[in-house]
């Protein structure tokens, strides 16, 4: 497993380092843009009179100001086309081990879960390392701009939960990926048309469960009676909201991802069929 | 030590409607050099990822050394395709340490030495590699490998006649005397001198099957000869 760990983030980090790493820069040049033109500001203030107004002191870089409004722009798209590449070079890297690169994949000695689990935990680690370099580029702006920068606080059990939420729904959302690929594998040159058929129904199909969960659980009275004082408390100044009810949105993406994970490995270990 | 490196036992292989094997039954001893024969689409790849488990069969069974296919036979397997199978964008010292990662059988100083046979460099990057240099490095890895059975798809099919006798010498000198071999080709006539047995298939069945010394003895002639007619179009 963690031979097939390190070399999928070989493989994952050819394809995306040079990605982070232009976007960072971009995000450094910005950030010196925008650091020249405060600093030109300045030095006018400094030398002009006191009543001279923010148009006639912006007017003084205009290259400056609109090179840094592009960049700035470049920069907010950067960081989405970041994020939204990850996802989709972890996706495709499973979608191909499941066509022409499984003839080697597949050779080796390694179980069908060990092929999932290292993509998997390779793939989380490249979305959080990609949303972590999304915001160091936010930060290396405001930076420039001399503005500060500070994460909404937030209690460090409540945050806690909250990053074990968004991790389980990362990995919940891959493993239906992967599920989606499975299902679409050995479907000859439909593959792709199947493999996308399958993710919008295991999507719809995951919503319905979860809209069914929400009504069963409406009818417990669990959101009139248990979560909304907890959540008047919590507003008020209260202590957040009790462990057991945040670990439900951690165990609602655990237990979808586990469900995808073992029908994932089912088909990968006994209906294997490579085109 | 197995009784046959490889067994198939009426297997069978559907894509929908289309039958690509039907009721295949043999086996490869260990020692013995068994060619898998037969013309274009008559089933051999079908066959050969089956038993490297790339395939799930539809009816029948195969085994390796007595082990369905799963990772236990894959470690006991030297399964070359019938195309690149490596990722282009490595260097050759990065497949070599693929490989020694993975198999606890894979001797990296045979494969350095027949590397230094083909001239590759271990910094040399396979996507600047012609398809015949390629075919000849997943060759030598393949057979850098004490596995107890080797699976050869195609080994000689697209290259030239000079890598063909390249190919065929390093089969010959490097696989282990213990193990069992499966070798698909349609060019018989290259291949026939290095088998003991023979396998021929015609349309997803086999049409003969046995020693092939037992062979040319029965019909009077060569191997080659024999394909020639029983499949002439």
């Amino acid at each position: 497993m963690l031979k097939l760990l390190k070399w999928e983030l070989r493989q994952a980090g050819r394809s995306l380092l040079p990605l982070a790493g232009a976007y960072l820069a971009i995000a450094c040049v910005t950030a010196g843009m925008i650091a020249l033109n405060r600093r030109w500001f300045v030095l006018e203030q400094d030398t002009a009179a006191a009543s001279m107004s923010l148009s006639l002191r912006t007017a003084a870089s205009p290259v400056l100001g609109a090179a840094s409004v592009v960049l700035f722009a470049a920069l907010v798209l950067g960081a989405m086309a970041l994020t939204a590449a990850t996802v989709i070079v972890n996706v495709q890297r499973f979608y191909r081990m499941l066509g022409q690169e499984g003839y080697l994949a597949f050779s080796l000695p390694v179980t069908a879960a060990a092929h999932i689990g290292a993509k998997l935990l390779c793939a989380v680690l490249c979305t959080v390392l990609a949303v972590a370099a999304a915001l160091a580029g936010v930060w290396i702006i405001l930076l420039g701009a001399g503005a500060a920068f500070s994460l909404p606080g937030v209690p460090a059990d409540m945050a806690a939960w909250l990053a074990a939420g968004g991790l389980a729904s990362i990995a919940s959302g891959y493993l239906t990926a992967y599920l989606a690929c499975a299902i679409g594998m050995g479907r000859g040159r439909n593959r792709l048309a199947a493999s996308l058929l399958a993710f919008t129904a295991l999507v719809v199909l995951g919503q319905l469960a979860l809209l069914g969960l929400g009504l069963a659980l409406a009818r417990t009275g669990f959101f009139r009676i248990t979560l909304l004082p907890w959540m008047v408390h919590a507003a008020n100044g209260g202590a957040g909201l009790p462990g057991w009810i945040m670990a439900l949105t951690c165990c609602v993406p655990l237990a979808a991802g586990t469900v995808c994970f073992v029908l994932t490995r089912w088909l990968l270990a006994r209906r294997l069929n490579l085109p | 030590m197995c009784t046959d490196c490889l067994s198939c036992q009426a297997l069978s292989k559907t894509y929908g409607r289309r039958t690509a094997l039907c009721g295949v039954t043999f086996a490869v001893a260990p020692g013995r050099i068994t060619g898998l024969l037969g013309p274009n689409g008559s089933g051999k790849t079908t066959l050969i990822k089956l038993a490297a488990g790339l395939l799930t069969p539809s009816g029948g069974a195969v085994s390796v050394c007595g082990t369905p296919p799963g990772p236990a036979s894959k470690a006991l397997t030297a399964y070359l395709p019938d195309r690149v199978f490596l990722p282009l964008h490595c260097r050759v010292e990065d497949t070599l340490a693929l490989f020694a990662d993975f198999f606890p059988d894979f001797s990296r100083g045979k494969a350095a030495a027949m590397l230094a046979d083909l001239k590759l460099e271990p910094r040399m990057k396979l996507s600047s590699m012609s398809k015949g240099t390629l075919e000849k490095l997943q060759l030598a890895l393949v057979m850098s490998r004490r596995a107890r059975l080797y699976l050869l798809d195609e080994p000689i099919g697209g290259v030239d006649p000079a890598a063909r006798a390249y190919i065929l010498s390093t089969i010959i000198r490097n696989y282990s005397e213990d193990a069992g071999m499966l070798l698909s080709t349609h060019l018989i006539a290259e291949v026939e001198n290095l088998l003991d047995d023979a396998v021929f298939l015609r349309e997803g069945r086999v049409v003969s099957a046995g020693l092939a010394d037992d062979l040319r003895q029965r019909e009077g002639k060569g191997l080659d000869a024999w394909f020639r007619e029983v499949f002439a179009c």
